[in-house]
C-alpha cells in the first residue's frame, strides 16, 4: 500500500512534465530509480493494448466472414444462440439457488480452482516470467518501463477474457440473484482476482530454490490430496451404497459445494468474500457500497502483491546465479565437450530401425523424436494419467457387479475422448512454430501423421489396457466383452487423436492462446465430442438389435463383436485419412495464425 | 560509451560469458565477432539490461546497468537477430508506439523519413505478419534509430537484408557513429562490417580472444590479407603470427582486468605463441 501511495505522490508531483521531449539530451541520473512509472507511460501502454485489441477484433470479424471458416462461424453462431436461449427460456425457469450456498460456492469454488492451478504450477518446470510474448519481452522489456508497468499491462490484457467468462457465467447465474449488475461486477472481480493470484503464485514458484519448491510441492500436494479425500468421504456419506453411477456424479458436485463452504476453505477465500457478498446482494444497503469498494479495492492490492512477488522472484534468481558462480557449480563449453565426447550410438534405436520395413522408417524417426519429449515429460504424463485410471476404476468399489464393467468402460471412453487429448499434446499441436521444418522433411503425409500421432495414441492405449485388464481380472466380464471393448476403445483413441489433430490443422491456434475464440473452440469441441459419443452409442444399440434379430444365436454375438470392432477401426482409419488430408492441405502462409 | 569489466553470465549451470572486459568510446564502432555460441548475444543482452549479468561491472551511456537501468534504456537501443514484432500492429503503429514511449518530438515525421530511408514506407499500413525477415530487421532498426540513442547494439543486423539495404544500414551506422553514438555490431559477415569498424572484440567460448582496434589485429597477423583471415588466425587454436609483434596497449582492456586479456593464459597470445 505504501508503494501505491508513493507512486501516486510521485505521479502527482510531476504534472507539468512535457509529454514529448527529445530524450537524447537527457542527463545522467545517478539517483535510485523509481519502481513505478508515470501516468504518461501507463497511457502509452493503454494505447498499445487498445490498438492490439482493435486489430484482433477486426481480424476476428474478418475470419467470421471468411468462406474458409464457414463451418466454424456457423457453429459459433449456433452455439451462442443456443447458450443465450437456454439462459433465457430454460435456466430462468428453474428454482433459484439459496444465496448462502451461492456465496459459499463462489468464494470457496475460487479457492478450489486456485488449488488446482497451484498444484499444476509447482509441478511444472517452466519458468513463468509474467507470461509475456517474445515481442512484448523485446519491445516492452527493452524500453524504459518498470517491471511493475509490465505486470499492470499483462493484467490489463486479462480484462477482456475475464469479461467474456463473466458474461457466460452471468447468463447461468442470472436466475439466482436479485441485482444482475452486481452479479456481473462480483463475478468479474472474482475472476480477475483469481488470475492475479495465479500469476503471483507463478512468479513466487519461479523464484523458489529447488529445496523451497520441494517443500512447497509437498504442502500443496498434501493439501490437494486432503481435499480429494474429503470429497470422497463427502460423496460416500451422501450416497447410499449401491446407488447408480449418475448419483455419485451429482453428489460429487454437491460434495464440492460442501467442501467450498467449510470454515477452512472459507477462511482461505477471504480475498473473494467481498465479491461473493456483492454477487448475492438481496437488498441495497450502505454495506453494499462497502462491499463494492472492497471488491474493487482488492485490485490494486493484488497488483501490488504481484509486483512484489515478481521483484522477489527476480532477486532470488539473481542471488542463486551469483552463489552458483562463486561456488564454481557450473559447466563451461570445455567441460560439456568432454562430457559428450564419449556419447555412444543408441544401439536399440539402430536395431529397431534395421528391423523396420523401409516404408515405416520415416514414421519411426518421427516417433523417436516424440519419444525424447515423452521422456522429458514422463512424470507429468504419468500423473495426468494416474488420476483418470483411479477414477475409471472407482466403480469397482461400489458393489454393483452388473453395472461395474460398463461404468469402467464408459469412464475409459470419456477419459480417452475428453482428458487424453489435452494431457498428451505431443503431436501436431505443439509443433505450430515448427510447421515449416515438418513440411520440409522428405516424409509422405500419411507417414507424417502416423509419426506425429503414434506416441500419444500408444500412451492412451497403455492407460486403456491397464484399466481394462485390472477390471477384467477383478470382475470377469467374459472374453467376449473384453475383446469387444478393448478392440473398440483402442480404435477410439486413434479416432480421438486423429480428429483432434485434423481439427487443429484445419483451424490452428497457438498453444497458450486465450480469448473468446479459444473459449468457443473448447466449448464447441466438447459439444462435438458429446454428440459423437451419443451417436456411437445409438449405432451400437442399433447394430446389437439388428444382429440379435437377424442372425441365429451362435453367430449373433460373434457378428456383433466383429462388426463393432471393424466399424470403429474403419472410423479410425477415416480419422487418420482426414488428418492426412488436413496436413496435406495445411498452408503455412495462410494457416499459421499470428502469435 | 561502454565500459565492461569482468562480465560473467551464468545460464542455469552453464557459463556463457566468462569475464570479458572492454571499453568503447563515443563515436566508435566495435565489431563483435566470434563463432556460434561464443557468447556474443549474451554479452549484448547483458549490456542492454534485458538479462542481468551474474557478476562484473557494466557502465553503458554513463549509466550503471545494474542500478540505472531505466535511464539507460532511454539512451540505448538493442536490435536482436530476427526481431519478434507485435503481430497485431502495423509497421506505422510500431513506429508510433516507440515514438510515444520514448517521447520523441515530431516522431511521425522522423518515422516517415526512416521508413523512406530503409524502403519500408510503402509498408506503413502493412501488418507485421506480412513482413519478410529482412523487412522485420529493417523495421526494428528504424524503431531503434527513431529516438536517437547514444548507444546502439545491433545483433546480426545484416542477416536477411538485401544488398541495397546492407549498404543503407552500414552507411547509417557510420553516420550515427560520426554523430557521437557508440555502436556494437555483431556479425559473421566480416568482409561486410570490416570497413566501418574502428574496433574489434573477438570472442570464443565466452572469453575475449582479442579486443582492440582493427589495425592492431592486422599487425598481429601480417600474413592475413583480410580481416577475415586475421579473425581465423586469432580464433584458431594452432594459429601463430608470422611476426612476433607484441600486442599493442590499445588492444588491452582499459580497466585493468587482464585475466582474460590477450596476454593472459586464455588470450590470443597464448594461442599464437
Amino acid at each position: 500500500m505504501k508503494s501505491l501511495v508513493r507512486w501516486i505522490r510521485r505521479t502527482a508531483a510531476r504534472p507539468t512534465e512535457a509529454d514529448t521531449t527529445d530524450n537524447a539530451s537527457v542527463e545522467s541520473q545517478p539517483t535510485v530509480e523509481s519502481r513505478w512509472d508515470s501516468l504518461y507511460i501507463q497511457r502509452q501502454l493503454v494505447w498499445l493494448a487498445t490498438k492490439r485489441i482493435s486489430f484482433r477484433a477486426e481480424r476476428f470479424l474478418q475470419r467470421l466472414r471468411s468462406p474458409r471458416r464457414l463451418i466454424a462461424t456457423s457453429l459459433v453462431l449456433l452455439f451462442f444462440s443456443f447458450y443465450v436461449m437456454n439462459g433465457i427460456f430454460i435456466l430462468s425457469a428453474r428454482a433459484a439457488t439459496d444465496p448462502l450456498h451461492l456465496r459459499f460456492w463462489l468464494s470457496g469454488g475460487m479457492v478450489i480452482y486456485m488449488m488446482y492451478h497451484l498444484v499444476k504450477c509447482v509441478w511444472s518446470n517452466a519458468r513463468v516470467d509474467l507470461e509475456l510474448s517474445n515481442a512484448e519481452t523485446l519491445w516492452l522489456g527493452n524500453s524504459p518501463i518498470c517491471r511493475s508497468s509490465l505486470a499492470v499491462y499483462h493484467v490489463g490484457n486479462l480484462l477482456l477474457p475475464a469479461a467474456l467468462k463473466t458474461m457466460m457465467l452471468s447468463i447461468l447465474l442470472a436466475r439466482d440473484v436479485k441485482y444482475p449488475l452486481l452479479l456481473v461486477i462480483g463475478t468479474f472481480t472474482s475472476l480477475m482476482l483469481l488470475e492475479m493470484i495465479r500469476l503471483t503464485f507463478g512468479r513466487l514458484v519461479s523464484g523458489m530454490s529447488t529445496k523451497q519448491r520441494g517443500w512447497f510441492r509437498l504442502i500443496t500436494t498434501s493439501t490437494a490430496m486432503a481435499l480429494v479425500i474429503q470429497l470422497i468421504a463427502c460423496v460416500h456419506s451422501l450416497t447410499p451404497s449401491g446407488s447408480p453411477m449418475w448419483l455419485y456424479v451429482i453428489n460429487s458436485l454437491r460434495g464440492l459445494g460442501e467442501i467450498a463452504s467449510t470454515p477452512m476453505i472459507q477462511f482461505l477465500s477471504t480475498p473473494w468474500i467481498a465479491s461473493a457478498y456483492l454477487t448475492v446482494t438481496e437488498s441495497l444497503q450502505p454495506l453494499t457500497v462497502l462491499q463494492l469498494l472492497a471488491a474493487l479495492g482488492i485490485f490494486p492490492l493484488s497488483l501490488l502483491m504481484l509486483v512484489k512477488a515478481d521483484r522477489w522472484s527476480l532477486r532470488q534468481e539473481q542471488n542463486r546465479e551469483v552463489s552458483r558462480l562463486s561456488e564454481g557449480r557450473y559447466d563451461t563449453r570445455e567441460s560439456q565437450s568432454q562430457r559428450y565426447s564419449g556419447l555412444r550410438i543408441n544401439r536399440l534405436q539402430s536395431a529397431i530401425e534395421y528391423c523396420t520395413p523401409p516404408i515405416a522408417r520415416d514414421a519411426l524417426n518421427l516417433i523417436y523424436r516424440q519419444a525424447i519429449s515423452v521422456r522429458h515429460y514422463r512424470y507429468k504424463i504419468a500423473i495426468s494419467l494416474l488420476l483418470p485410471t483411479v477414477l475409471c476404476l472407482s466403480p469397482l468399489f461400489m458393489g454393483r457387479i452388473t453395472e461395474q464393467w460398463f461404468y469402467v468402460v464408459g469412464g475409459i471412453a470419456l477419459c480417452t475422448i475428453l482428458l487424453a487429448p489435452p494431457a498428451l499434446r505431443i503431436d501436431f499441436r505443439r509443433d505450430l512454430k515448427r510447421m515449416v521444418l515438418l513440411r520440409s522433411l522428405p516424409v509422405k503425409p500419411f507417414s507424417m501423421v502416423v509419426g506425429q500421432l503414434a506416441l500419444p495414441i500408444l500412451i492412451t492405449w497403455t492407460f486403456q489396457l491397464t484399466t481394462l485388464t485390472i477390471t477384467a481380472l477383478m470382475i470377469h466380464p467374459g472374453w467376449g466383452q473384453f475383446i469387444l471393448w478393448t478392440g473398440m476403445l483402442l480404435a477410439l483413441a486413434v479416432v480421438t487423436f486423429a480428429s483432434e489433430n485434423a481439427l487443429f490443422l484445419a483451424y490452428p491456434h497457438h498453444q497458450h492462446n486465450e480469448g473468446i475464440a479459444m473459449m468457443l473452440r473448447t466449448k464447441l469441441t466438447f459439444l462435438g465430442k458429446g454428440t459423437v459419443i451419443v451417436i456411437t452409442l445409438s449405432l451400437l444399440v442399433l447394430w446389437a438389435t439388428l444382429c440379435q434379430n437377424l442372425l441365429p444365436a451362435p453367430y449373433a454375438s460373434a457378428c456383433y463383436i466383429s462388426g463393432s470392432i471393424t466399424a470403429t477401426w474403419i472410423a479410425a482409419f477415416l480419422g487418420l485419412a482426414a488428418a492426412t488430408l488436413c496436413w496435406r492441405r495445411f498452408d503455412i502462409a495462410m494457416d499459421t495464425p499470428p502469435e | 560509451m561502454i565500459e565492461v569489466e569482468g562480465l560473467r553470465k551464468l545460464y542455469d549451470s552453464y557459463l556463457a560469458v566468462d569475464g570479458i572486459s572492454f571499453s568503447i568510446d563515443a563515436g566508435q564502432i566495435c565489431g563483435l565477432i566470434g563463432p556460434n555460441g561464443a557468447g556474443k548475444t549474451t554479452t549484448m543482452r547483458c549490456l542492454s539490461g534485458l538479462i542481468s549479468a551474474t557478476s562484473g561491472s557494466l557502465k553503458v551511456a554513463d549509466c550503471c546497468v545494474q542500478t540505472n537501468l531505466k535511464t539507460l534504456k532511454t539512451r540505448l537501443a538493442y536490435v536482436p537477430d530476427d526481431p519478434p514484432l507485435f503481430d497485431d500492429l502495423s509497421v506505422g503503429e510500431h513506429m508510433e508506439f516507440i515514438g510515444r514511449l520514448y517521447r520523441v518530438s515530431d516522431h511521425h515525421e522522423k518515422a516517415i523519413e526512416l521508413l523512406r530511408q530503409f524502403e519500408l514506407l510503402d509498408k506503413y499500413k502493412a501488418g507485421a505478419t506480412t513482413l519478410s525477415r529482412g523487412m522485420r530487421q529493417k523495421l526494428a532498426v528504424c524503431c531503434a534509430y527513431l529516438y536517437s540513442p547514444s548507444v546502439i547494439l545491433l545483433d546480426e543486423p545484416l542477416t536477411g537484408l538485401d544488398p541495397p539495404a546492407i549498404r543503407t544500414l552500414l552507411e547509417s551506422v557510420r553516420v550515427r557513429a560520426a554523430a557521437g553514438a557508440t555502436i556494437i555490431i555483431s556479425s559473421h559477415l566480416l568482409a561486410m562490417i570490416a570497413p566501418i569498424c574502428t574496433h574489434l572484440l573477438v570472442m570464443q567460448n565466452g572469453s575475449t580472444q582479442y579486443f582492440g582496434d582493427t589495425n592492431t589485429l592486422r599487425d598481429q597477423f601480417p600474413h592475413a590479407k583480410t580481416l577475415e583471415d586475421a579473425y581465423f588466425a586469432a580464433t584458431h587454436p594452432d594459429a601463430s603470427p608470422t611476426a612476433s609483434t607484441p600486442l599493442s596497449t590499445s588492444a588491452l582492456p582499459r580497466n585493468g582486468n587482464h585475466e582474460n586479456s590477450p596476454t593472459s593464459s586464455h588470450g590470443v597470445t597464448e594461442a599464437i605463441s
